[in-house]
């Protein structure tokens, strides 16, 4: 029986590691790498590392920055009364496209999820109560309307209270079990606007 | 409702399929494993959006293929006429569209048209498993309440979780409340409760629909009693009490389950005081309602009103949490949840014993049945009309009471599909008036002796009066069929009888 030679098979096997790509999609991958010029290839090894080394965690909010704030952060026309809890940055993009939301974020890189072994000590929840405490009047919940997700805005919710902080949840006009990230502007504004205190 | 037309694509044994059904009652007739059932499984597949027998749901695709289709053209009175279509991938994905356009999620289909199926393996309601009882009682509520699905979802989300994190906590204890474990309960509760609820007021109604089925059965002979055992100990309902429970609300719990309750509804506040002025509310609402309604069940609800007051809802979560509470040690100590709609059950009494113990099996087939038609009942309340009937090789099993019964009981009531080995059961008048169509080796062939050949659109002829296989060399022309029909109406003692071309209304259809 044929077999790859062990380079190809080895890209092949690495790129199937990758979410979302199955075997055929893996080969084709690498094929395409395969035949691209040298500096092309180059250029997606050099972004992949560069990613690795420069992107960490903004040291306020969580979101993703190559700096030790990230702009978001670092934006003083913000309104640092309001903070929106956003699973992800992707979710954080999803806001921010709407240009409503004149506040700041706080990304808890994931939901709690007992199933994939992610409790709230795992996500960035430790740091949300600084900030919390620090002058914040109204705690926005925007995660997605899954188990996972209410559950974690539930925790959230029982936590911040007693700090004396307002806690509301955006409405969930978001299909259930839908990604804030694939909600439609309009969707994502009017589920904004119709906030629920908890 | 009535299925019109039914095209199926990989699916099964059937590589391409199109079929056209009379109003009334269509029976399949064939050896075993020619693929009868699988019309049945279709059709039940686009009212449930689940497989009756397949523990993949990828079973349901022709062996090689990619995915399978269903689609039907769907007559309803009540909200016009649907075309609905399954698409079952490989890897158990599933999608659904509604008249062409692709909805977001599956259970978006349920409630757009309903089937009720009854088939030896229903026997299982009886004499199965709790498990199967449960599964049962999922798939009927799920017919009419689409909201119980979603809720039924997220709980079995929930109690996986839960399930997990307890085994966690068990295996390497560290505080629980710092792992969420306080939340997940109230989730727990939350769906848990819901579910109690639905579970409660469906089986309520249909137990007393089945017992006077049942009765009608026995000829009186036997009674039914249809007995729900939620795994926890549900509050009175409001209507049977007089007196309030005490209220019993851990103070480091209510933070959270006031936040809980603002998630489904408007209460703002729970303490005690005022769960106990929503109970007496509950009363008095559920003792209005009896007034103005008399000896009457409550009225049927349609499918978008809540199924009953929240108050009731709220009086159950109060007790889930209670009973919740008080196994915590053990299900610390076990690692797992131990109370829940998962360990429901349903018990079955025929003059006082238990039908799954001592029930004979004809005892325990007429519960089953009963349950069925109570289930076709509960549904036409509901939606307002009759579900299609599907009668999965019930003929034989039936004693000639209850089978004479049940072909009176679907005759001119609804569209019922029915598969069999032979004719023999049927009587001749009810022949007379049917749809037969022959299935052998994933070909289906109308009766073509009753059907009129359409001279208007002589080329879709194949399709319009015969189902069959695409790709095989369509040599299975009309002669072909022309010519085996004596050899049927020999083999099943029909040829004396002339038989009036009735299936041709579903061919006579406009458009
Ligand atoms: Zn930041």
């Amino acid at each position: 029986m044929f077999h790859y030679a062990k380079p190809l098979a080895h890209l092949v096997a690495e790129l199937e590691r990758l979410p979302g790509i199955g075997p055929k999609s893996a080969q084709r991958m690498a094929f395409h790498i395969l035949r691209q010029p040298q500096d092309e290839a180059k250029q997606l090894a050099e972004a992949i590392l560069t990613v690795k080394e420069s992107i960490r965690l903004c040291s306020v909010c969580s979101n993703f920055t190559d700096q030790e704030k990230c702009e978001i952060c670092r934006d003083t026309k913000r309104d640092p009364a309001l903070l929106c809890v956003v699973a992800e940055t992707r979710d954080l993009i999803a806001m921010e496209k709407t240009n409503e939301f004149k506040g700041m974020y706080h990304v808890l890189q994931g939901l709690i999820s007992p199933m994939d072994n992610i409790g709230p000590e795992l996500l960035k929840i430790r740091e949300l109560f600084p900030r919390v405490v620090d002058g914040v009047k109204e705690v926005i919940l925007a995660l997605n309307p899954t188990t996972e997700g209410q559950t974690t805005s539930l925790f959230l919710a029982s936590r911040l209270k007693p700090l004396g902080v307002k806690v509301s949840q955006i409405a969930s006009g978001l299909p259930a079990g839908g990604d804030l990230d694939y909600a439609d502007q309009a969707t994502l504004i009017s589920a904004l606007q119709w906030r629920r205190e908890m | 409702m009535r299925v019109c037309e039914l095209k199926l694509s990989h699916f099964r044994n059937y590589r391409e399929l199109r079929l056209q059904f009379g109003e009334g009652i269509n029976i399949f007739y064939g050896r075993n494993a020619q693929g009868k059932t699988n019309i049945l499984e279709a059709i039940s597949l686009l009212a449930t959006t689940r497989s009756l027998r397949a523990s993949r749901e990828s079973e349901l695709i022709l062996q090689d293929e990619e995915m399978a289709h269903v689609t039907a053209e769907i007559d309803r009175e009540r909200e016009g006429d649907a075309e609905l279509t399954v698409s079952v991938f490989q890897g158990d994905k599933k999608t659904v569209r509604v008249n062409g356009m692709k909805r977001e999620r599956v259970v978006d289909l349920l409630g757009q048209f309903n089937a009720v199926f009854f088939g030896s393996i229903d026997l299982v309601i009886v004499t199965g498993e709790p498990a199967d009882r449960r599964h049962y009682l999922n798939i009927e509520i799920s017919q009419i309440s689409p909201r119980y699905v979603y809720d039924l979802g997220h709980y079995k989300r929930v109690l996986a979780q839960r399930n997990r994190l307890l085994r966690e906590l068990r295996d390497r204890p560290r505080p629980p409340q710092e792992m969420g474990l306080d939340v997940w309960n109230e989730q727990l509760i939350k769906y848990g409760s819901t579910l109690f609820d639905k579970r409660r007021f469906y089986l309520d109604r249909l137990s007393l629909l089945a017992e006077e089925i049942h009765a009608e059965l026995t000829d009186g002979r036997e009674r039914l009693e249809v007995k729900y055992l939620p795994s926890i100990t549900l509050p009175v309902k409001p209507t049977e009490t007089k007196t309030a429970e005490t209220v019993e609300l851990s103070t480091n719990l209510s933070t959270v389950s006031t936040m809980a309750n603002n998630n489904t509804s408007s209460v703002a506040e729970v303490n005690p005081n005022t769960v106990r002025e929503s109970r007496e509310d509950a009363y008095l609402h559920s003792v209005a309602q009896e007034a103005s309604q008399g000896e009457k069940e409550p009225a049927p609800q349609t499918q978008n009103s809540p199924a009953m007051p929240v108050n009731t809802l709220e009086s159950i979560e109060s007790a889930f949490r209670r009973q919740l509470h008080g196994v915590g040690t053990e299900e610390a100590r076990r690692g797992t949840t131990l109370l829940g709609p998962q360990r429901d059950d349903i018990a079955f009494f025929i003059n006082g014993t238990d039908a799954r113990l001592y029930g004979s099996q004809g005892q325990q087939r007429t519960v089953a049945l009963a349950l069925k038609l109570a289930e076709f009942r509960l549904i036409e309340e509901h939606v307002g009309e009759p579900p299609v009937m599907l009668l999965d090789d019930v003929m034989s099993d039936l004693d000639d009471h209850r089978r004479k019964h049940l072909l009176s009981w679907v005759r001119r009531r609804c569209q019922t599909f029915i598969t069999c080995t032979n004719l023999r059961s049927f009587p001749k008048d009810l022949l007379a008036e049917a749809s037969i169509f022959q299935v052998t080796a994933g070909t289906v062939t109308s009766d073509v002796r009753k059907r009129p050949l359409p001279t208007r659109n002589s080329e879709s002829l194949p399709e319009q009066s015969v189902g069959q296989p695409v790709e095989p060399s369509g040599e299975s022309s009309v002669g072909e069929l022309a010519g085996e029909a004596p050899a049927i109406a020999e083999r099943h003692d029909l040829a004396p009888v002339s038989l009036p071309a009735v299936s041709g209304k579903a061919t006579d259809k406009p458009g």
